[in-house]
């Protein structure tokens, strides 16, 4: 069998979800990320490290002990998954839950990544601009975020492999059905069970090249000068 | 006008305990804060303009409150209206340089852009407006700092040690051109410094700060050439520094003696309360000669060995002994003519009024 002619026959579903999740993940945890990193680093709320902790927790848990937990608070039984179920969104094994766990799972580092980088960000920049009359949402925006860009970059880029590579997580809580939740990394453990070592290796190789590539054109972007 | 009057205790690592406490009205013209780093000067700016709140206190720029403890007024630092030169100076580096200078300035993004081309055309940086902050000098930074500052029409420009990196001749063209701003714009500046040259080259008005507090203020060349306190003193570079015991007062001749461990001089009279007294002299207001005066109207006049001989930049410093050591500044030339070496037997000069009792 030619290589064209077994790449054809893949059953592309798994990678081309691990992708979507990945992305969607990495977009959903950027966002977040961002913002409880600003507060953290910038503003002095109470429990604030406490937070920290709470964030970071998915960073040192197994990622089967944070699955665990992430099911029994997400659960249709539980009550946040009954509120959602009345809108007739699933919180487990489905493309949700997967999405859900690739964000957890990916969130701690971005959040460690850019709260460094806020904090590296010398204070006088944030004060100037203050002082030349702006508002705290145009010195974020004008100032912060900006001179922050090559550690928020970089933070996404990690992010985006967390989440890529999750497995942990998403079998508990997406599960592994075929077509529907099976991200590639759970079906490359699926095929390494059933005896298809073949079908492994090919998942292996497609997502490792991918992997690769979107970090070489994230390194290329950030090595260009951002500011 | 500004009139401020700000406290505020801080404890941390750095500073155990250190308490900030000072008052002062600064009318428009160049207000020269200077003294030891950690004095507290770069803290009064901050609190001035919002960086750092105080515990107690006002400040209120012509009239208008910006703080008040006491009436829960505390104004946002953008409703300021405040010019700030930091130290680091703070221009943006992700925006080029006439985005900076606009920054500030109301209005659409053209017109903040024409009227930013202005104010680099007033500090004769136009060429500059499109480069890269990064890729200009530190003088060019200073001016593109000071116009950013200048174009949002302040009324009230604060400087914390804005020319302390660059080098001498930078240095005298920034003064010029701030003086100049001075000249045109009628406000209050208040320029922080602990460098004497700047204070005495800028100030109509120098405050003195010591751990928190304004321990002299008056004209530089008054604060500094007679000084009233220890720290002036060692601050302005006075030479000669000693503690004397007062042994008689002559009011009638207005002078007292004093004894200096060794040697006796006589100064003005000024009432003490203490019989200890700390005086300084300045090296370059000393008379050496190397015959014994006779008829002159000094009070003092001082035998003793030459110590030693040593180059200041372009000056000598003769080291005598007559029981204490003094520094005494000649120069090469009067070295030369007298003919001076060590070891030699010489006399000092000293007038009453050039010993200043220190408080």
């Amino acid at each position: 069998m030619s290589l064209a002619e077994s790449l054809q026959q893949v059953d592309w579903f798994p990678v081309r979800l691990s992708f979507e999740v990945a992305i969607i993940a990495t977009a959903i945890a950027l966002v977040i990320g961002v913002a409880i990193a600003w507060l953290l680093a910038r503003k002095n709320i109470i429990g604030k490290e406490g937070i920290d902790a709470l964030i970071t927790l998915p960073l040192v848990l197994p990622p089967t002990v944070l699955g665990y937990y992430l099911l029994v608070l997400l659960s249709q039984r539980s009550p946040l998954g009954r509120f959602f179920d009345t809108f007739g969104i699933r919180l487990t094994f489905t493309v949700t839950a997967a999405i859900i766990a690739a964000t957890i799972h990916a969130l701690p580092l971005m959040v460690k990544a850019v709260r460094a980088s806020f904090e590296d960000i010398d204070r006088t920049f944030e004060h100037s601009a203050r002082l030349l009359g702006s508002s705290e949402w145009r010195v974020f925006w004008r100032i912060t975020l900006p001179l922050a860009k090559r550690g928020i970059l970089a933070a996404t880029v990690l992010a985006f492999a967390r989440a890529l590579g999750d497995f942990g997580v998403t079998i508990m809580l997406a599960g592994n059905i075929p077509g529907r939740t099976q991200t590639a990394a759970v079906a490359i453990y699926d095929a390494v069970q059933s005896g298809r070592d073949n079908y492994a290796l090919l998942l292996v190789v497609i997502i490792s090249v991918l992997s690769v590539l979107v970090l070489y054109t994230t390194n290329k972007l950030s090595s260009r000068r951002l500011y | 006008m500004l009139e401020i009057e700000l406290s505020k205790s801080f404890s941390n690592r750095d500073n155990p305990e250190f308490n900030l406490d000072v008052a002062f009205n600064a009318r428009p013209g160049i207000t020269v804060l200077f003294g030891p780093s950690g004095s507290g000067k770069s803290t009064t700016l901050q609190l001035i303009a919002g960086i750092a709140t105080p515990d107690k206190g006002r400040v209120l720029v012509n009239g208008q409150t910006l703080f008040d403890s006491a009436n829960r007024v505390n104004r946002p630092m953008r409703e300021r209206r405040i010019g700030y030169l930091f130290q680091q100076l703070a221009v943006f580096p992700h925006i080029d340089v006439i985005d900076n200078v606009a920054f500030g300035i109301a209005g659409s993004k053209n017109t903040a852009r024409k009227k930013a081309g202005e104010w680099l055309e007033r500090f004769g940086i136009s060429e500059l407006a499109h480069r890269d902050p990064s890729s200009i000098s530190g003088g060019e930074k200073q001016r593109v700092a000071l116009a950013r500052a200048l174009a949002i029409n302040p009324r009230l420009l604060l400087l914390d040690e804005p020319l302390s990196a660059l080098d001498a001749t930078t240095k005298r063209k920034l003064i010029e051109e701030i003086r100049r701003v001075d000249e045109s714009s009628q406000i209050p500046i208040i320029y922080v410094t602990h460098d004497q040259g700047e204070a005495i080259a800028l100030g109509e008005s120098v405050l003195v700060y010591e751990r928190g507090r304004i321990i002299a203020d008056g004209q530089p060349l008054d604060v500094f050439s007679q000084p009233k306190s220890e720290t002036v003193a060692s601050l302005s570079g006075v030479e000669n520094i000693f503690t004397g015991r007062i042994v008689e007062q002559h009011p009638d001749r207005g002078t007292m003696t004093c004894e200096l461990g060794g040697c006796r001089i006589d100064v003005g009279f000024a009432p003490a309360q203490e019989n200890i007294v700390r005086i300084a002299i300045r090296a370059g207001d000393i008379l050496l000669s190397t015959i014994e005066p006779k008829g002159i109207s000094a009070r003092n006049t001082l035998e003793g060995k030459l110590r030693a001989i040593e180059s200041v930049s372009h000056d000598v410093h003769a080291i005598v002994d007559c029981g204490v050591d003094f520094r005494v500044t000649i120069t090469p030339h009067a070295q030369q003519e007298l003919g001076l070496e060590v070891g030699n037997t010489v006399w000092l000069i000293i007038k009453s009024h050039s010993c200043y009792l220190l408080r």
